[in-house]
This record gives structure tokens, sequence and C-alpha cells, in this order.
């Protein structure tokens, strides 16, 4: 019995004992430090330019704190297909709101369907990772054009592109019959078509563009003897991330957003008969 | 300069302490004697029946004599209440304060109805038996907390309930076995109250004076409740004195106020006033040395009247306003503008009738309840959220002796006018339910009593009809002077609106009221109770209750990358369960009590999309991977002990409460959203501004610093020309313990609950 009330009475010493040591911690840790330095990443890789840039911002412990020096912070590239690792360069801008901000910019173009791993560091430790898949150019196909002298329009489909693309622009090849030597017109479409079970359509319109071509060299609509030399269509498209901009499927470790856009191009040729009806001289050449 | 203030207040006190003291020795000892007469032939009556009670314990018990005369020898000074009753006659309480009252002469009115006995016999039968997850709170119980002032509260006794957890001194949440806030039924007379506590958590809308009991239950509540799915508070009020005026008022820092009680018309009708007012913002500042920007207050005005032998009416109105910001601390600054404000108004009546030939008593009541809430989370940014709720009720009683039959048809509207600022959501809208319940209770034997029960209810939103059976079992061994008692408890029920909060943000209370999501199901509880009462020793009563509530179809907020911005909501499954004890010492001086809670509260998030605030997403809806984690009020363990020791005039008493952690979300660091600027065809993100974004880790994944903190006070009773006196001195946290309120996003910096606070109050009563 004695034993037993022992027993009981150290059970009661040893919980008032835990009580009293649980009860003096009193410090609270806000931030979870367990894992990687994580680090916000704002940009995305352009074809469309040479400069590669994206903002960098280490998190920071609270809202008000300043921002965090990215020093010692390595940003670097590797592309998934050849391997090629690539070192950005670090600098400091003034934001909008007068404070520092931190960009680092790399000097080269991504290429269509290529993957980048985008990695930043600090002092060589694992810290945020980010992947960029360019797109990749859609099977294209060019329909025959229909219509009359007044209205000629060709479809081209774009198969399994389901999201509007940025921009598209046509350009034509011509050559006056003044000699004065080729002429490339580029006219820009914005963002023309529809979604279809297909993949993303958007019609030509030959008319429209013959007006506008015979504009800009100077032309009366009913000059005949200009030359066609060539047809093509460049489309910027975005990269999948920019779907959804806040779900971070890409980031490791990171915040923000890490995408990508692609430029291709696709030319075709046109009919002569309908070249002959728009008013053109068939000038392309054909292998 | 503030603490040379205190200590100069604290010198006079203790002086005028000492003054009073010497009067006080003088008065040893007395007695109470007096006779009992008819009120109207004062005609003495002997053999009267008189009891007389201490914090709610019967001490003595006299039979008046052949000369109607009785006594009551050696009593110490204190405040008794003497009830006196006689056949033919109304029974009479008295309070009486001795030695002040030495001589009372008690007279009794000739019955002229049975109205209030069966009243009595119907509201208070749960009184000396034990149920499974039921509290009985009566006002005296109130008084043994230690409290900032002479006032006393239901909220401050509350907390000190095993499995009752609170957010701590500020923001008045109150979490009930699992339950959250909006899940607890509040009734004050039958009003349905939003949100019954003051901003300052040491307070509810209830000051002690009005009530006459309160049953809080924690689960397992009978069929006539309905509408939450954890808890009910029901609070009957006194009715006031319909002999002669009575008053009282009190001024300490945190909450001043008064009570008259008016005889309208003697003998039949009476009105109760009361209002209380905190001036604590104000005196802050120069007393404490720092701001405690809380205001709050309330007002209530009670008519009972009796219209005839039979019938009774009772009209009450009760509104309350609180205002104040949660998330300043001693840091104060960035987030000054963070304002919290809600205003309660209830209204309503309640007729009353029982024929003379009938053991059948019939209520009829209506009830209006409404809240305003208002909340600034920025500068620029209002989001205010009304919701109202009308309340009918038809009630039957048959009182057959031991056993009880009630049975209730009800309808119930609610209406819900919300903005909520940058969330871009508003909207109005408006739902109903309509039901009945029976209920009963039947004794076998004298050993066993059984409570079946069943609520039907059909929701205009949600699953539209529910069947919610409960039952409740006592089971006494060796009958009603049995030392052991034994009860089950448990039900089904359903909640059709939902109060919607931001669980991450403590210091946001700001809750919008809402219905449940059409055609999906409504809340829904089941909860089971066992429990076990034990008296070995007149003086040791023991209690230990296990406890389980399984939850389904929660709304609980998806928290995104915004701060403090709750857009969509998930629906949780879950499960509440835990043992409770506790252990009382009551004798006539002294009073211990220990309590001790273990639980756990878990939910589960199955795969799914989130829904918008109050309607379906339009576009892309947030995919959710399916998770269990704690949410933010489950606190496994919580220790409460109190103690009062009578001495004389003198009354000390003592509390220290102790809580584990509770869980919350460590966050990873804070970043700059770009996602406005970001444009493929420019660079304008490299230098643009934003919003800051919070990277959060494992949901709640992580647990604050315990809370803990000692509270005392020293009254002392004394009279005054008729008046009695109650002066107070106390300190809360009293080790000046640091106990977490919120981390402050901003800075950086923690916020506090109340620091040590010293207070000083007094109190009168004329009766």
């Amino acid at each position: 019995m004695r034993k037993i009330h022992r027993h009981h009475t150290g059970v009661l010493i040893t919980f008032l004992f835990s009580v009293l040591l649980l009860g003096c911690d009193n410090t609270i840790e806000p931030i979870d430090d367990s894992g990687s330095e994580a680090f916000a990443i704002h940009g995305y890789l352009d074809m469309r330019v040479a400069r590669q840039v994206v903002r960098i911002e280490a998190l920071r412990p609270n809202v008000l704190s300043n921002p965090i020096s990215l020093e010692d912070v390595q940003v670097s590239t590797i592309e998934s297909e050849s391997g090629l690792f690539q070192i950005w360069k670090d600098s400091t801008v003034i934001l909008n709101s007068g404070e520092p901000g931190f960009v680092f910019a790399a000097n080269f173009r991504p290429e269509l369907g290529r993957t980048y791993r985008l990695i930043v560091s600090r002092n060589g430790e694992s810290g945020s990772e980010a992947i960029a898949k360019l797109p990749a150019k859609p099977p294209t196909f060019v329909n025959p054009p229909v219509g009359d002298s007044l209205n000629i329009k060709q479809r081209i489909v774009l198969q399994g592109m389901t999201e509007k693309p940025i921009q598209i622009t046509l350009s034509y090849v011509v050559v006056p019959a003044d000699d004065s030597g080729e002429r490339t017109i580029r006219i820009a479409y914005g963002q023309p078509g529809v979604a279809t079970s297909s993949g993303w359509e958007f019609d030509v319109d030959l008319v429209t563009d013959r007006i506008i071509i015979l504009n800009q060299l100077g032309l009366n609509v009913t000059v005949k003897d200009v030359e066609f030399r060539s047809v093509s269509f460049e489309m910027t498209v975005f990269s999948d991330e920019w779907k959804e901009p806040q779900k971070e499927a890409n980031l490791d470790n990171a915040h923000g957003f890490f995408g990508s856009v692609g430029v291709f191009e696709h030319a075709w040729f046109i009919d002569s008969g309908f070249l002959n009806t728009l008013g053109f001289v068939d000038g392309q050449k054909r292998n | 300069m503030t603490f040379r203030k205190y200590l100069v207040l604290s010198l006079l006190f203790l002086v005028f302490w000492a003054a009073t003291d010497v009067a006080a020795q003088n008065n040893k000892a007395p007695a109470l004697a007096g006779r009992v007469q008819d009120a109207e032939t004062r005609i003495t009556l002997p053999g009267a029946t008189l009891v007389l009670s201490l914090d709610g314990a019967q001490i003595a018990g006299e039979i008046s004599n052949s000369a109607g005369a009785y006594t009551f020898p050696d009593l110490p000074p204190n405040t008794y209440i003497l009830t006196t009753s006689f056949i033919g006659y109304e029974p009479r309480v008295d309070t009486l304060e001795l030695p002040r009252i030495k001589l009372h002469d008690v007279l009794l009115q000739p019955t002229r109805t049975f109205l209030e006995e069966v009243l009595v016999e119907t509201q208070r039968a749960d009184e000396n038996r034990f149920v499974a997850g039921l509290s009985i709170i009566k006002p005296g119980d109130l008084s043994r907390v230690p409290m900032p002032d002479v006032s006393y509260d239901l909220a401050g006794y509350l907390v000190t309930l095993p499995g009752v957890v609170s957010t701590g001194d500020r923001g008045g949440q109150l979490f009930i076995r699992g339950g959250t806030p909006t899940q607890n039924l509040v009734l004050v007379d039958g009003m349905r109250v939003f949100q019954p506590f003051h901003i300052v958590g040491f307070y509810s809308a209830f000051p002690a004076d009005i009530i006459s009991y309160a049953d809080v239950y924690a689960g397992g509540f009978s069929a006539r409740y309905g509408g939450r799915i954890s808890s009910v508070i029901d609070i009957k009020t006194v009715n006031g004195n319909k002999e002669k005026l009575t008053y009282s008022a009190s001024i300490a820092p945190f909450l001043s106020g008064f009570n008259i009680s008016i005889p309208v018309r003697p003998g039949d009708t009476s009105l109760i006033i009361s209002a209380r007012e905190s001036i604590i913002d104000r005196v802050s500042p120069a007393v404490l040395g720092q701001d405690l920007p809380f205001r709050f207050g309330d007002r209530y005005v009670k008519l009972h009247s009796y219209l005839n032998q039979t019938s009774s009416m009772t009209f009450t109105a009760l509104t309350t306003s609180d205002e104040g910001n949660l998330g300043i601390g001693s840091s104060g600054g960035e987030d000054a503008f963070r304002k919290s404000t809600w205003k309660n108004k209830a209204f309503g009546g309640k007729y009353t009738y029982i024929p003379e030939e009938s053991a059948v008593m019939t209520e009829l009541s209506v009830y209006y309840s409404s809240l305003e809430s208002r909340y600034r989370p920025t500068e620029n940014e209002i989001r205010t959220s009304d919701v109202s709720d009308l309340n009918m009720n038809i009630g039957f009683a048959y009182l057959l002796g031991p056993t009880q039959i009630h049975f209730g048809i009800f309808g119930n509207t609610n209406f819900f006018d919300y903005k909520l600022g940058s969330l871009g959501t508003e909207g109005k809208s408006g739902v109903t339910s309509v039901g009945s319940f029976i209920e009963g209770q039947f004794s076998i034997g004298n050993v066993l009593r059984v409570e079946p029960g069943i609520r039907l209810e059909i929701f205009s939103r949600g699953l539209h009809n529910t069947v919610g059976p409960r039952a409740r079992i006592i089971y006494l061994p060796r009958g009603t002077g049995s030392h052991h008692q034994f009860s089950l408890a448990g039900g089904v029920y359903y909640q059709q609106i939902v109060g919607l909060n931001n669980e991450q943000d403590v210091s946001d209370v700001f809750t919008v009221w809402s219905a449940s999501p059409s055609n999906t199901p409504v809340p829904k509880a089941v909860h089971l109770i066992a429990g076990w009462k034990g008296r070995p020793r007149p003086w040791l009563e023991l209690t230990l209750e296990g406890y389980r509530k399984n939850l389904s179809d929660l709304s609980f907020p998806v928290f995104g990358d915004a701060i403090n911005k709750v857009a969509e909501f998930s629906k949780v499954d879950g499960f509440a369960q835990g043992v409770d004890a506790k252990i009382e010492v009551t004798t006539q001086d002294l009073f211990l009590s220990l309590t001790f809670s273990h639980s756990r509260v878990e939910y589960q998030r199955k795969a799914q999309l989130a829904t918008g605030v109050f309607r379906p997403n339009f576009g892309s809806a947030s995919r959710l991977e399916a998770l269990t984690f704690n949410p933010p009020h489950d606190r496994r363990e919580q220790i409460n002990a109190m103690a009062q020791y009578r001495f004389g005039s003198n009354k000390a008493s003592i509390r220290w409460q102790f809580g584990s952690g509770l869980p919350f979300t460590q966050v990873n660091g804070y970043y700059t959203d770009l996602a406005s600027s970001l444009d493929p065809n420019n660079q304008n993100y490299v230098t643009a501004s934003g919003a800051t974004n919070v990277s959060r880790s494992q949901l709640y994944g992580s647990r604050l610093p315990t809370y803990h903190r000692l509270d005392i006070t020293l009254e002392r009773s004394f009279s005054i020309k008729g008046a009695s006196i109650t002066a107070m001195a106390g300190v809360i946290n009293v080790y000046d313990r640091n106990n977490i309120f919120e981390y402050n996003v901003f800075s950086g910096g923690r916020v506090d609950q109340l620091p040590i606070i010293p207070s000083l109050g007094i109190r009168v009563d004329v009766k």
C-alpha cells in the first residue's frame, strides 16, 4: 500500500515538474527554417530576346523587414537536352517602390521544345529550383484557299494547341514591278482564331492582306503585276505555366512564376490560280 | 509613475480594509431570528419550513414554532439565502447579509396560483442529478472566480470548466469540447445570442446579477435544443423583486455597471434594468502604462408579470456592443487600423399558461436577435456581416410527477447580409427551418432514469429533412441517496447555418454567417458522452467524463498565399474526443476545485475542389489534396485550479489556469506577389511593386507556447446604513506571464495577452 502511495506521489511530482518545465517555455518559432532556403522567382524565358532576366527575392522573416541580400546567391540554368550549364549575372535595380530589387540575367536565346532548369542557391547549398519547358511547334496544317476574288481566305490549323497565342504576324515577301527589289511586308494579326477539337484555327485573309501590301508599297489596288515570292506566319505562344500562374507546379521550394515564351514560324505555298485571282504574279520558288 | 499610483491606491485600500475589519470583529457569530407571517393578514404561521443556504449548499434547516418564530444560532458573517415555504403560500427566497441583518420576519404570500411552483419544478428538475455533459451554473459559482471587478460574470466561470478552451483574455471566443464558437448555441431566456462574449474574454453579455442559473451542455443535449452541433449554454435570468426596490452598482477599471429591480405593480410585475460599460480603454494608458484599446458594454431589460393565477408574461431585451483592435500589442503601430466591432440585439416575449385543473404547461414565445459585425483588415477595406434570427416556439410540458413529457413545435428564419470587401463577395439571403421535438423523462424504479427524445427539422437549404434522435440515461446504483451516479448522453445534431471565419488568424474574430451551401449535406455531429460522479464524502465530489463527437461536412477555410484573406473553403470531417476530470472540495469556509482535460480534435479533408465563399467558384477552383490536421483549437491538456477561502467578512480567491499550446501554422517567409505584373509583352515585373504574399509551412504543424496564468482577489463585505458594500482588490496574471495571443506578421513581433493587471473595485447593494 505504501509502495503504491509512493508510486502515485512520484507520478504526481513528475507530472507537476513536467507542467512547470513545459510552462516555462515561452518562445514561439513563427518561421520554419528546418528546410532549405526558399526564394521567390519571377520571370520567364523568352525566345524573342537574346537576354533572359529573372527577378529573385529571398523570403523575408516578416512583412515589413527589408529585402534580404542576395550577395552569396548564385542563379544558373541547365539545358536538359544538351546539359549546357550557364551562370546568370546578378544586378541590382531600383523598384518602383524605391527599394532595391535583385535581378539576374543571362545572354542566350532559348530554343523551341527545350527544357531549362533554373537553380537558385546560396553558398552552394540547395535552394530553389524552377523548370521551364519552351513550347514545341505544333503540327501545322494549311487548308486550300477558299472564296472568290473579293473574299479569299485560307484556314490554318495548329493541331493540339488549346490556348490563345500571344501574337500572330503574317510575313509576305513581294517584288514590285518597278524592279525596286524584294520587300517584306509584316502584318500583325493579333490573337485571331478559336480553339476547336482539332486545335487552334485561324484564317488568313488574303484579299485584305493584298490591299495592305499594295498600300505599303504605295500602289493602287488595281495593280496586278506585283510578284508574290512567299508567305509565312510567326506565332508567339505561352508555355503551360501561363495557364495557371498561381499554381507553382513547376517550382520546387520556391514561390512566384517561371514560364517561357516560344516563337515559331511556318511558311507555305499558295496555289498559282488563287494568286492570279488575287492579282499577284506567282514568284514562289518551289524546290 | 504608474506603479506608484497603484502603490498609493493599494495602501489606501489596505487602510480602508483594516478600518472595516475592526467593525467586522465586533459582529462575530450573530444569530438570525424572526417570525413567519401571512403577508396579507400578518397572522403568524407555525410549521413553516426555513432552509438556510450558503453558496448553493444547504447548511441549516428550521421549522417555525407555535408562535411562528425561528432562530438560526451562531452564524458567521456572510451572505445567506433563506428559503421559506409553507403549504398554501408561495415560497419565498431572501438574501440576507449577516451581521447586518439579525432580525428578519418572513412575509409569505398566500398561494393565488401554482404557476410559479410548477415553473420551478419543471425548470430545476435537473439540479440535483448528474447528467453527462451538463454543468449547472448557479450565481454563487460565479463569485468563486477571481475577476478584475466585483460584478462577476459567466464567461469567467465557463473557462474554468473542463473541456472549454478560450483564445485567451481577448477575442471572446469559446471552444467547447472540440466545437467552434459558431457551433455553440447560446440562449438567454430562450433568445439566441450570436456573439455572447465580449471582446475582453473575462466577460460575457450577461452579468451575474441577472442570472438565475445556466445549463451548460458540452454535448449530448436534449431534443428541445437545435440549430447548433456542438454545445448549448442555456441561461435563465432572474425575475425582478416584486415587493420592493433593490439596486446595486459597481465600479472597477474593466467594467462598471448598475442593476436595478423595480416592483412596477407590487406583487405582480417587476422590471429589471441592468447596464455595464467598460472604461479600460480610457484608464489603461494612465494606470497600466499601455493601451488596451477595447470598449464594450451591455444593456439588459426584463419585465415579468403574473397576469392572473394561471398565466404570466415576460418581455426581455438585450443589447451588447464591442469594439477594439485585437491585433495590437506592445509593438502597436503598423496594424493600428485593424478594428473589430460587433453589436448584438435581442428581444422577445414569452407567455406561459397553466390551467389549474391540468398538469399541462403551455408556453408561447417569439424572439428576434441580430448581430452586426464589422472588420477593418486594412486601412482602406471594411468587411461587414449582418445576421438576424426570428424564432417562434410553442411548447407543452406534461408534468406527471417524476415523469415529464415535453413537446414543442418551432419555426426559425435567418437573414444574412454580407459584403466582404476585397474578397469581392457580397450577398443577401435567407433560410427557414420548421420542426418539432418530443422528449420525455421516465424513471424505472429509483435507480434508472431514461430521457429519450427526437427532433425533426426541415431545412430550406442543404439536406432538407433531418431526424435527430437524442437520449440520456442516468443510473443511481443505490437509488436517490446513491454516492455514485453514472450517466450516458448522446444524439445526432444538425446545423443549417454556418459561421465562417479566418481560423488562421486568431485576432480576426470576424465571422460571416451564411446558409450552408444548397444541395449538400449540412454540418452534422454525433455525440456520445459517458460520465461518473462520486461523492465519497459530503465535502468531496469527483466527476469523470469521456466523450467523442464525430463531425462531418464542416466548412474550413483554404489559406492561399495572400495574408489574412480567405477566398475559398473546403469540406472537412473530423472528430473531437477526450476525458475531463474534476475534483471539488466544499466546506463552509473553503472551496477547492481542480479540473483536468485531455482531448484531441482532428479534421480530415478529402481531395476536392475548393468552393468559393458562399457560392461556387467561377473559373478555376483550387484543387486540394487530401489532408489530416489538428485545427487551431486542439488544446491537448488543460488544467484549472481554483480555491476560495472565507474568513470573517473576507473572501480570498485564487485561480491558476494551464493550457498546452494551440496549433498554428509556421511560415517560411514573405515575398512580393508580382502575378499581376507578369506580361509576356513587357518586363515591367523587373521593377514592379506588389502585395506581400506569405509562404506557409505545414498546416497547423507547430504549437504555440503553453498558456498559464495566476489570478488572485481579496474581497471584503460590510454594511453601511442598509447598504451592503463589497470592496475588492486583485491582481490578474500575478507573475506577469507573457501568454501569446498572436504573432504579428507585419512587425515580426508577438502580441501577448494581458500583462499583470492590478485591479480595485467596489460594489454597493441596496436591498
